[in-house]
């Protein structure tokens, strides 16, 4: 009885591909941690008793106990606390940056591939330049001299969308001969209304797989920064600013192991996530 | 062979001259100069200064003054470092980060590769969930965790590394242990990704008829892995090596600042907030060379290792 009604709904390919995620239950159990993660990083901060800036002096380095969860820090302040803002701040960097990378990245290669010709070859040619261009050093001396979370996320999404944009590039390549081009196209749509009201929509199945795929890169890259002292600055945290400073007194095993711990597990998460969501959308694999 | 080299070389000079045209500009534009750190100069011994290094001139100029020099093989003089050049400043930290990567990069491909191709051989036992487990731990720790967790194991835990200290040579073993240590840091991540490659290459040519064949030969088992199989499987893995480089490269100026290590990371970092143009643009063009060229070489192994890629 039940299938006959799912049989007769008939699904978008996008949702047999959700459906083939739910299926997966590694991925699936991997979102629900993010989310949680993501969720403790809002309220901790919200509801702890303690606040990111503030130090508890006397207590300088204290290990973890019933008042400070995680201990705190060389400046008397609560660590987890800390970490939970460090982490907003890693998963805001992460999200923002994608989107941008992607907005990019998705009109790039989509014009790109649409107009075709010396326009084409004129777009790609700066691709492929761009990717000899050392990215990270780019964003080093950049970074020396304008600091702040917006140039972060700004900055390392201006700069991730190269490969997107080749993605998008070869996709729309092969949609854009398709009949359903031809019959907008009869139908008197222009060529901004093609691109993004017909050509990308069909094209997201890819685009969502290669954005949760950046997000944890990014986070990386941004924990990269703030590690070398040139990303996220004082009093404001991100993990990789907290690994740094625990990295500098590892006899005080929590201030490197609880924003570590944090971090690998969300790596873990988001790239699990990614790696079901391509199961999910490789229609080739079924 | 031949035009494909001098094509590729040639496209390798143009973008290494993008490249230098825009960090360039990058650098010039920043805010700050090389002077401005020196506190209590006057106007008039900054000028002085500036005119030495010829920086007030005009930007087109210092730009084409720069270009014709990088022409020539001339990196120029350094403004941090007085009277020194930047190649000969360059030069020696530039060994050290290229004996960090050499070991790094053979300690990734070879623990990799035999991950791999033990987890294909054994396909869903327990080499295989060794190799997995390894793969998914190397993703999910990145160099700057994986270096401080090392050094409190090693050192401040068991006492076994010393986790500073960059030796000269390499002859003993106590040298060693401290290439070791950074290295394992710097190689994690591509040992996981070499792993996974290498399982999924090898597992592609496992299933292939020539496999078949061979078994039904009689080959041995390592001879059938080794000899027939890996040369087909690998070319994902061979594929990865490329971009490794720009990777191990980047690694290293972490894993320099963790470790303590004299290399060209250091140097960079340190330039780039000291404005010192010279290095920072003698790094960006050492490094960018260096990836170029292992981007080639790569694809030339293509065609060594696979007689149906042409290159043309």
């Amino acid at each position: 009885m039940t299938t006959f009604d799912l049989a007769a709904e008939g699904r978008s390919p996008g949702q047999m591909a959700l459906l083939r995620f739910r299926k997966n239950r590694r991925a699936w159990a991997c979102l629900i941690a993010l989310a949680t993660m993501a969720g403790l990083t809002i309220l901790i901060p919200w509801i702890s008793a303690h606040d990111y800036r503030s130090a508890n002096y006397p207590s300088v380095n204290i290990a973890p106990d019933g008042r400070f969860w995680m201990g705190t820090d060389g400046n008397a302040r609560d660590l987890m606390v800390r970490v939970f803002r460090g982490g907003r701040i890693s998963f805001a960097v992460g999200f923002l940056a994608t989107l941008i990378s992607l907005s990019v990245g998705v009109t790039y290669g989509a014009v790109s591939a649409f107009a075709g010709g010396k326009t084409d070859l004129l777009l790609m040619r700066i691709v492929d330049i761009l990717y000899g261009l050392p990215t990270m050093f780019v964003v080093i001396i950049i970074m020396t001299f304008v600091k702040g979370f917006v140039v972060v996320f700004l900055v390392l999404g201006l700069l991730s969308w190269l490969t997107i944009s080749r993605i998008v590039r070869g996709q729309i390549l092969s949609l854009k001969e398709r009949e359903f081009v031809e019959a907008a196209r009869a139908l008197g749509t222009g060529s901004t209304a093609i691109i993004f009201r017909h050509l990308i929509p069909n094209i997201l199945g890819p685009v969502i797989v290669y954005a949760t795929l950046t997000v944890p890169s990014v986070m990386l890259q941004e924990s990269f920064l703030s590690f070398l002292g040139l990303g996220i600055s004082e009093p404001e945290t991100s993990w990789g600013g907290l690994i740094s400073e625990g990295a500098g007194a590892l006899f005080l095993w929590w201030r490197v192991t609880f924003p570590g711990a944090c971090m690998a597990l969300t790596l873990f998460c988001l790239n699990a996530v990614g790696d079901g969501l391509r199961d999910a959308f490789d229609t080739q694999q079924r | 062979m031949l035009v494909f080299l001098a094509r590729r070389l040639l496209a390798g000079v143009l973008t290494l001259f993008a490249i230098s045209t825009l960090s360039f500009f990058i650098v010039r534009f920043a805010p700050g100069s090389p002077f401005s750190s020196e506190r209590g100069t006057n106007a008039e011994v900054r000028r002085n200064e500036e005119r030495l290094y010829g920086y007030d001139r005009p930007l087109p100029e210092q730009y084409a003054r720069n270009i014709l020099g990088y022409l020539c093989g001339n990196l120029g003089p350094s403004t941090s470092h007085r009277g020194r050049d930047v190649a000969e400043l360059i030069l020696p930290s530039f060994g050290v980060s290229v004996k960090l990567g050499a070991v790094s990069f053979v300690l990734a491909l070879a623990s990799g590769l035999l991950l791999g191709i033990l987890a294909s051989a054994r396909q869903n036992a327990w080499p295989d969930h060794v190799a997995s487990s390894v793969a998914t731990l190397g993703i999910c720790l990145p160099n700057f965790l994986l270096g401080p967790l090392l050094v409190m194991v090693f050192f401040t835990w068991l006492g076994w590394l010393e986790p500073t200290g960059w030796p000269q040579g390499w002859t003993s073993w106590t040298e060693l242990k401290k290439v070791l240590l950074p290295a394992v840091t710097l190689s994690c991540v591509h040992m996981a990704y070499i792993s996974r490659l290498g399982r999924a290459g090898m597992l592609d040519v496992l299933h292939k008829d020539f496999i078949r064949t061979a078994r039904a030969k009689g080959v041995a088992e390592p001879a059938l892995l080794l000899k027939h199989a890996l040369k087909n499987g690998i070319t994902p893995v061979l594929t990865y090596t490329g971009p490794m480089a720009a990777y191990l490269v980047t690694g290293s100026i972490v894993v320099e600042k963790i470790f303590a290590i004299p290399g060209m990371g250091t140097h960079f970092i340190a330039s780039a907030i000291n404005r010192d143009y010279g290095i920072i643009m003698g790094c960006v063009l050492v490094y960018s060379t260096l990836v170029i060229l292992f981007n080639l070489a790569v694809d030339l192994l293509y065609a060594v290792m696979d007689p149906r890629v042409r290159v043309t």
